[in-house]
């Protein structure tokens, strides 16, 4: 069957009542937690997570796709209304989104926002549904050699990519894959570093560290800069929609930032906050009215939220179809999959295409409904805003607890949870990226397994991680994403410096 | 001292722990008998080295940085720490409590110490209700609706 017909028996089942049920309330609950500052889609997934654990594998993940992407349109609302970003990839909202909404274009911020994550998620999900097939066969020639370095890869990159010292991303990373090692080898049966505990000899749970990292350590990080009362916002909205002028304005930045974006998503470690950063210096360079960049241009916020939405599609696709997250919150989704029995990866593909062309149907359906949540029913969801954090913030704990308990039904695992919580807080307070470890904590396993079938049937011998070509691409491509944040600064100053050189012996002459 | 600084202290302890724990695995019965211990050890191994690079920066960027840059990034104990140690308590004894006298019960309390902590004495009637409805809606959702079976308290019925 081609993509095509897969996507129209994929639309047969997320057009089931019940499951446009699930992905609306997803879409609202995402919503309203990647409205809260700092709570991103990562967050969003890990603390919504019990909600799936008695639905089928269709719902569950139609579900937690409309908590990915409620999310993804909830940290831009908070970006606007009060220059405080849900997460990372809402950053360039703040830039001309709030100066909008201070000059008392509230509702075109508003509305342009959904519109270009709309446009963006939708273009993004088309360009998946084509390529997606096509990167999966491909990876079904994968052996254990090329799995390991496709491993080590998406690694390196996110941990190279992230912001700040680079050695601290590898230590996370590190750290990460050291998690993953406790427990009893599932080869030997060899127990270790479980310390004589018989709860940890099935190993630590992937999705305690996640919801633990990410919910808890950015609750207590909260503690810090938790404001005593509500900000100043809007609470009022006049018809929240765009004139034919702003809409002239944006639509060439959507298009041109949309593929750019999904196409930034599929790479491991830049995803959604790259996308929207790039592609508002994209806009702002190609635009006629540079000046007015982050005094309020519509296009300034229109590119950035279309490029996040297409980044946080393309970032499934290494996810679904090698089995390789490459963000931390595609990390969280490939954990919730996982949960759920399924193993991301090409054979997902062939064995499971209900599933997963369901979830593809479901995206485009997602997409719809999330912007029809977004436009008129904006000023309703922004009241959230309105509660204070000092009461969102213990409820969000009160949710990661019953979430880590519905998981194992057991208590020792909230040791653990607020084990890895203060562990995530004090990696954030020493400036140590904590997706890398999130992502080495889930594929840390699997990792492991190819590393030593490869060097089983090698016997022994590690040049086999350099035999065939594709391990060799990715060996280049590995050592590429960790010399390419070094090189740059270095090719950048070194073109400047010959720039000026020429230019002081034009001017000598 | 500086928190730059003891972090990369810390991660090479971690590195030699771990690298030791390793290479003291137990051998495997089937197959090699050290291939258990390969990929830990070589994990711990770059830990070691990353935290060596780590420490030799962070020394470096002492050097550069004047007194009080220094002295901003060391480790204080100060409101936010305490409240961090508060919630870290109060999740031990949650932990504690949660079976012995049931989900609602333990949430409530866990909840309303966790509202005073974030929101000041001041909201106590405030924190009481919000932590009795979360508590409340929280069983009826999960244990009720999604068949999450929460523990119950010696009552019986929540």
């Amino acid at each position: 069957m081609d993509s095509f017909a897969l996507l129209l028996q994929g639309f047969t089942v997320a057009m089931q009542p019940m499951n446009i049920l699930w992905v609306t309330i997803g879409g609202v609950l995402g919503t309203i937690v990647g409205m809260l500052p700092g709570l991103g889609p990562a967050t969003g997934v890990a603390i919504l997570l019990p909600l799936t654990f008695t639905m089928g594998p269709v719902a569950a993940l139609i579900t937690m796709c409309g908590v990915y992407y409620g999310a993804m349109y909830g940290g831009s609302r908070s970006s606007i209304l009060i220059n405080t970003p849900g997460d990372g990839a809402a950053i360039a909202a703040t830039f001309d989104g709030y100066p909008m909404s201070q000059t008392g274009r509230a509702e075109a911020a508003l509305a342009i926002s959904a519109i270009a994550s709309f446009f963006g998620g939708t273009v993004a999900t088309i360009i998946m549904v084509f390529v997606a097939v096509p990167v999966s066969r491909f990876a079904l020639h994968f052996g254990p050699m090329q799995y390991f370095l496709l491993y080590v890869f998406a690694l390196s990159a996110t941990a190279s990519m992230c912001e700040g010292n680079r050695i601290k991303g590898f230590i996370s990373m590190i750290i990460g894959l050291m998690i993953s090692t406790v427990g009893i080898d599932p080869q030997s049966g060899v127990n270790r570093f479980t310390f004589g505990l018989l709860e940890l000899q099935g190993g630590i749970d992937f999705l305690i560290v996640i919801i633990a990292i990410f919910a808890l350590g950015e609750v207590l990080k909260s503690f810090k800069n938790i404001s005593d009362g509500k900000k100043k916002m809007q609470t009022k909205f006049g018809k929240i929609w765009i004139s034919k002028e702003e809409w002239k304005r944006c639509i060439w930045p959507i298009i041109r930032s949309s593929p750019f974006g999904f196409l930034v998503g599929v790479l491991p470690g830049a995803g959604g906050t790259i996308a929207s950063l790039m592609s508002y210096n994209n806009e702002k360079q190609l635009s006629k009215h540079p000046e007015e960049f982050g005094k309020g241009a519509i296009e300034g916020v229109a590119a950035p939220e279309a490029a996040n939405n297409a980044a946080s599609v393309g970032a499934l696709i290494p996810m679904l179809a090698l089995g390789v997250p490459g963000s931390g919150t595609t990390a969280v989704m490939m954990g919730a999959l996982m949960m759920l029995g399924l193993q991301p990866g090409p054979t997902l593909f062939q064995q499971q295409t209900d599933i997963v062309w369901g979830l593809i149907a479901s995206m485009f359906i997602g997409n719809i409904i999330l912007a029809f949540l977004n436009i008129p029913m904006a000023g309703l969801l922004v009241r959230v805003l309105a509660v204070p954090p000092k009461i969102l913030y213990p409820i969000v704990l009160g949710l990661t607890f019953i979430g880590t308990y519905a998981i194992s039904y057991a208590t020792f695992d909230f040791f653990i949870l607020l084990i890895f919580g203060v562990l995530g807080y004090f990696l954030a307070k020493a400036k140590f990226p904590t997706s890398p470890l999130v992502l080495a904590v889930i594929v840390g396993t699997s990792m492991e397994q190819s590393f030593r079938r490869a060097y089983k049937v090698s016997d022994g011998n590690l040049l086999v991680f350099a035999k065939s070509p594709l391990c060799i691409i990715l060996l280049i491509l590995t050592i590429g994403s960790i010399l390419l944040p070094v090189i740059s600064p270095i090719a950048k100053s070194w073109k400047n410096s010959v720039m000026e050189k020429i230019a002081a012996r034009k001017r000598a002459k | 001292m500086n928190i730059s600084l003891l972090s990369a202290l810390v991660v090479e302890l971690i590195g030699f722990i771990y690298t030791f724990s390793a290479l003291t695995l137990p051998s495997a019965t089937i197959g090699r008998s050290y291939e258990p211990k390969i990929f830990p050890a070589l994990l711990g191994i770059c830990l070691l080295i990353l935290g060596g690079v780590l420490i030799i920066q962070e020394i470096l960027a002492i050097k550069k940085k004047t007194k009080e840059e220094n002295s901003d990034n060391n480790m204080k104990f100060g409101d936010s720490e305490k409240k961090i140690a508060i919630t870290v308590l109060n999740g031990v004894v949650y932990a504690l409590l949660f079976n012995p006298i049931g989900y609602v019960f333990s949430t409530i309390l866990f909840l309303m110490v966790e509202l005073l902590t974030f929101g000041g004495k001041k909201a106590l009637k405030k924190s009481i209700i919000i932590a009795v409805l979360f508590s409340a809606i929280a069983y009826l959702i999960f244990d009720v609706g999604l068949g999450i079976y929460l523990p119950k308290s010696f009552l019986g019925i929540f």
